[in-house]
């Protein structure tokens, strides 16, 4: 039977509910062996960084 | 049309009613009506690199979960959206799926999971939709779209 979205049980304020944290069984195991190789990145641009970076010029492919 | 082993008639005993993408999920062990906060809802990415990248911050996928108790299998699915100079999504590409993830669905009225994903290549800027999934079951669970700017 397809479950139906829940609504609140009548003379309840809230629902019980329970939170749990879910790890998968390794950390790259969806990455391929390619992705593997890529750069990892750890930090971010603001987007006004992001915007002066865009608009700066290209070198030429050597 | 769903891929052979799949059946479109077979229909979930769970279902999800959010996904959201944020930076962090904290356990608020002393208040029962608001039991968890999410921080940073994540609706676009800036990795500071050239593409192609491996994103190495933290993505919290948090999903609330309800339906018949039992054991799933979940998986979270990542997929590139080609789109038209209209912003039509057209297709889609190169699917990467985190998982599996086996989640114990009690008799609780609704529950929430936490998904912590690590390693999230990206090949390109562009916007990607992450998709829950259910073993067994065609029909996505919950999905929810981030650009990621470069």
């Amino acid at each position: 039977m397809k479950p139906r979205q829940p609504t609140w049980p009548p003379g309840k304020k809230s629902a019980p509910e329970v939170f749990e944290i879910l790890y998968p069984p390794t950390e790259d195991g969806h990455l391929t062996e390619e992705q593997k190789k890529w750069p990892v990145v750890t930090e971010e641009w603001t987007r006004e960084e992001l915007l002066q970076q865009q608009a700066q010029p290209k070198p030429p492919n050597s | 049309m769903a891929p052979e082993g799949w059946s479109e008639q077979d229909e979930p005993d769970i279902a999800a009613r959010h996904l959201l993408l944020c930076r962090e999920v904290v356990w608020n062990a002393g208040d029962a009506e608001g039991r968890y906060n999410l921080v940073g809802l994540l609706t676009e990415l800036r990795p500071k690199g050239t593409f192609t990248l491996v994103w190495d911050l933290p993505i919290h996928a948090f999903v609330q979960f309800f339906g018949n108790p039992g054991r799933y299998d979940i998986w979270i699915e990542m997929v590139r959206l080609i789109q038209d100079d209209d912003g039509e999504v057209l297709d889609e590409l190169e699917a990467v799926v985190f998982g599996p993830f086996e989640i114990n669905l009690g008799d609780r009225f609704v529950s929430g999971r936490n998904f912590p994903l690590v390693a999230v290549p990206f090949d390109r800027p562009g916007l990607y939709e992450f998709r829950v999934r259910v073993a067994g079951v065609y029909d996505v669970l919950a999905a929810e779209r981030i650009l990621v700017e470069g």
